[in-house]
C-alpha cells in the first residue's frame, strides 16, 4: 500500500489568508522503509506530517492511500490505514501495558470495545516486536520514559495499519532510548512491511538508519532522497551550514567551524592523531603542515617541539605555554 | 485488565450486598419508630396503620428510590467528566453543570411568574428546565476546552460559569416575590425528600436513559483516556461523542439536579473511590461500578441524615460534604506526591 501526494499545497487560513507552507509536492512513501522528516522548527515538518496523517487539510491537491482520497474517508476508515505515534503525555492511571496496547485494536471492535482472540494474537504479536514482554502487566505510569514509547509505538503496530506516522518520538529520551527506538522503528519496517514516517532533529541517526529522508531546510524547499545522495549534492550541508556549524562530506558529521590564531603541525597516524587533532582543535588551535611548533606521536607519548608529555593533557599545557610564549 | 476482572468478580457481589442492605436500612429507619415486621406487612400490602402507611409508600421509599438514583446518575456523570476533560478534579458541580441547572429551575419558577402560569409547566417543566440549563453550560465549557489544555484554568472557568449564572439568579429573585424566593431558597439546599411518585416518574426514565447512553459510550470514554489525538487516530469520532456526552450528563446530572437542588461532591469523589476500590480505568467496569457505588453512597448519607433519637434531620449536603471533601483533598494530595 503506498501512500502517493499529488501536487500538494501545504499550509493553513488564517483570518481569510492562505499561509502557504510548501507547494505542489509529489512525493511517495515506499512499502516496508522507513522515511525521516528533518528540518528545522518553523520549516512546515509539523504540517506536512499532520497532512499526511489525515489530521489536516491541505489548501490543495491530495493524498491518495492505495488510491484513495486521505481526506474523504471518514476517522474509522482512517484509523485502519494511518496510525500515529504522538508527543502527547499520557496520564493513564491504573492502566497496564497491555490495556495501553490493546486500544490499538479499537478500531476493528465494536461497540463495547470488546477484543476477539484475532485482536489479542496482534496484540501479543506487537508486544513481542517492541519487546515488551517482561512489562506487559505493569501499570504503564511506572515505566521509563524510553519504554512509554515503545508501548505508545506497539499501540501503533497492533493497530495493524500500513502506515505508521511518528512526530519526534524520540524528544525527551536519553541517548540510548533514541538509538534503540529509531533502531526499532527500521526493524518494524522490514519485519511488518509497513511505510513509517518519523519526524525526527536526529539527522545522525536518521542518516545512519533511515531508507529515505524527506529534507525541508526552510518552508517552500524539499529534498527527497536517500541520504547519501542528499550528502553528496550537498542538499545537506546547504541547509545546515551556517557561521557556526558545517557539515564534513568526510566523517558525515558536524565541525563546529572554529578560527583559530595559533597553528601546530601534526604527525602521525590513527586514532591517536584523529584524538590529538580533536583536542588540540578545541583548545583553539588550527593545524597547518607549514607550522614551527610540531607535535610527533611517539609510541606511547607526545613530542612537542622535542619535549616529551605522557598524557594529552600535558601536551595541551605545555602547547599553550609554547605558543603563548612567542605570542 | 485480568486482575481488574478478578477484583470485580468478588467486589460486586459485596456491592450489591451493600446497596440492599443500605436501600433496606434507608426504609425502615427514619425519625418515627416504625417496626420491622410492619414495614413488612405495609409492603405486603396489608392495612395496618394508616399513618404509618404513608410515611413508609408515601415518604421514606420514594426519598430512598431517589437517594438510588440520584446517587448513581450524579456519580457517573462525575465520571464521564473527568475522563471527557482529562481533569481528575471536574464533576457536575465544579465545571458549573448544578449551577446551569440551578439558572433553568431558576428561570422557570421565578421568571415564569412574569408570564404567570407557571404550574401549568409542571414536572416537565423542571425537567426540561434543567436539561437546557445544565446543557447550555456544559457545552459552554466544552467550547473552552478546546482552547484550554490547562486543567487548573478549565475548572476556574467552570466556577465562573457557576458564579455568573448564580449572579443571574440574584437578579431573578430581586424581580421575584418572595414565595417564589423562599421556594427556590429551600431548593438550593439540596434535598432527597422533597420527591413524591409523580415527580419520581420522570426522574426515574431520565436517569435510566442518561444511564444507558453513559453505557453505551463505555468505548469511546476508554479511547478518551489517551487523549483526543490519539483517540481521534483510533477512529473516535469526536463530534459526534461531545454531543452524546453533553445529552448524557444533562440527562444524570441537571435533571436530578433540577429535581433534589445541587447535591454535592458525589460526582467528584464517587469515581476516584471506585477507580481505588477496582484498580482500573476500563469504562466496562467503571461505569456500572460507579453507579452501584453512588446510589450506595448517597442511601447510606440518606440514613445518617436521620440523627437518632431525635427529631432532627440533618441536610443532606452536609453529610455528601463530609465525606467528600477529605476524599478530594486525599486525592489531590495524592496526586502532587507523584510529581
Amino acid at each position: 500500500m503506498l501512500l502517493v501526494t499529488k501536487d500538494l499545497t501545504t499550509g493553513y487560513s488564517q483570518k481569510k489568508e492562505q499561509v502557504i507552507i510548501h507547494e505542489q509536492l509529489n512525493i511517495s512513501l515506499p512499502e516496508g522503509k522507513m522515511v525521516a522528516l528533518i528540518g528545522p522548527n518553523g520549516s512546515g515538518k509539523s504540517t506536512l506530517l499532520r497532512t499526511i496523517a489525515g489530521l489536516q487539510k491541505p489548501l490543495s491537491g491530495s493524498v491518495l492511500v492505495d488510491g484513495k482520497n486521505l481526506f474523504s474517508c471518514n476517522n474509522a476508515e482512517k484509523s485502519t490505514l494511518i496510525s500515529l505515534v504522538l508527543t502527547d503525555r499520557i496520564e493513564a492511571g491504573y492502566l497496564s501495558v497491555e490495556q495501553v496496547i490493546s486500544f490499538g485494536r479499537y478500531p476493528y471492535t465494536g461497540w463495547g470495545g470488546n477484543l476477539s482472540p484475532a485482536d489479542w494474537d496482534r496484540i501479543e504479536q506487537a508486544i513481542i516486536l517492541c519487546h515488551l514482554e517482561r512489562l506487559a502487566k505493569k501499570p504503564f505510569s511506572q515505566l521509563s520514559d524510553g519504554e512509554k514509547q515503545r508501548t505508545m509505538i506497539a499501540r501503533a503496530i497492533a493497530q495493524d495499519t500500513p502506515i505508521v506516522v511518528l512526530d519526534e518520538p524520540t524528544a525527551h529520551l536519553d541517548l540510548s532510548y533514541r538509538v534503540e527506538i529509531l533502531s526499532l522503528l527500521k526493524q518494524l519496517s522490514r519485519n511488518t512491511n509497513k511505510s513509517i514516517v518519523v519526524a525526527t532533529h536526529e539527522l545522525d541517526l536518521a542518516m545512519h538508519l533511515a531508507d529515505q529522508l524527506w529534507l525541508m531546510p526552510a518552508q517552500h524547499q524539499f529534498f527527497s532522497n536517500i541520504p547519501e545522495e542528499l550528502a553528496l549534492n550537498g542538499n545537506i550541508s546547504d541547509s545546515f551550514n551556517s557561521a557556526l556549524v558545517q557539515f564534513d562530506e568526510w566523517s558525515g558529521t558536524f565541525r563546529i567551524n572554529r578560527h583559530p590564531t595559533k597553528f601546530i603541525k601534526l604527525t602521525g597516524a590513527g586514532p591517536r592523531a584523529v584524538w590529538t587533532q580533536k583536542a588540540l582543535e578545541r583548545e583553539g588551535f588550527g593545524i597547518d603542515k607549514k607550522s614551527e611548533t610540531e607535535v610527533v606521536l611517539t609510541e606511547e607519548a607526545w613530542c612537542i617541539n622535542n619535549e616529551t608529555v605522557l598524557t594529552l593533557t600535558a601536551l595541551i599545557s605545555k602547547a599553550k605555554e609554547m605558543l603563548n610564549e612567542q605570542a | 485488565m485480568n486482575f481488574a476482572l478478578n477484583r470485580s468478580h468478588f467486589v460486586y457481589p459485596l456491592l450489591t450486598l451493600l446497596l440492599i442492605i443500605f436501600f433496606v436500612t434507608d426504609v425502615c429507619y427514619g425519625t418515627v419508630y416504625i417496626p420491622f415486621s410492619e414495614i413488612w406487612q405495609i409492603m405486603a400490602g396489608i392495612e395496618v396503620s394508616h399513618g404509618n402507611k404513608f410515611i413508609i409508600l408515601d415518604f421514606r421509599l420514594p426519598k430512598a428510590l431517589t437517594a438510588l438514583f440520584a446517587g448513581a446518575a450524579l456519580s457517573v456523570s462525575g465520571l464521564v467528566m473527568q475522563t471527557f476533560f482529562r481533569n481528575a478534579l471536574a464533576g457536575p458541580y465544579v465545571l458549573g453543570l448544578s449551577s446551569g441547572a440551578s439558572l433553568g429551575v431558576a428561570l422557570l419558577v421565578m421568571a415564569g411568574s412574569f408570564f404567570g402560569g407557571l404550574l401549568q409547566f409542571g414536572q416537565w417543566g423542571i425537567i426540561i428546565a434543567g436539561l437546557l440549563g445544565s446543557g447550555f453550560v456544559l457545552t459552554m465549557v466544552m467550547a473552552a476546552s478546546s482552547r484550554i489544555t490547562d486543567s487548573v484554568s478549565l475548572l476556574i472557568i467552570g466556577l465562573m460559569f457557576g458564579s455568573f449564572t448564580s449572579a443571574t439568579v440574584s437578579l431573578l429573585q430581586y424581580f421575584s416575590i418572595p414565595e417564589l424566593i423562599q421556594s427556590y431558597l429551600f431548593w438550593t439546599f439540596g434535598s432527597l425528600s422533597g420527591i413524591g411518585w409523580e415527580q419520581l416518574g420522570f426522574m426515574i426514565p431520565a436517569v435510566l436513559i442518561g444511564l444507558l447512553l453513559s453505557f453505551s459510550l463505555q468505548k469511546n470514554l476508554n479511547l478518551l483516556l489517551l487523549g483526543e489525538n490519539y483517540a481521534v487516530s483510533m477512529g473516535l469520532n469526536l463530534k459526534t461523542t461531545r454531543i452524546l456526552i453533553v445529552i448524557c450528563c444533562s440527562l444524570l446530572a441537571g435533571v436530578v439536579t433540577s429535581f433534589c437542588g445541587p447535591v454535592a461532591f458525589l460526582g467528584l469523589a464517587v469515581p476516584h473511590l471506585t477507580r481505588g476500590l477496582f484498580r482500573t480505568a476500563d469504562h466496562r467496569v467503571l461505569l456500572p461500578a460507579t453507579a452501584m457505588l453512588g446510589a450506595a453512597l448517597l442511601l447510606f448519607c440518606d440514613i445518617c441524615t436521620q440523627v437518632p433519637g431525635k427529631d432532627i434531620t440533618l441536610p443532606i449536603n452536609a453529610l455528601t460534604s463530609l465525606i467528600g471533601a477529605p476524599v478530594v483533598i486525599a486525592i489531590i494530595m495524592k496526586r502532587n506526591q507523584r510529581l
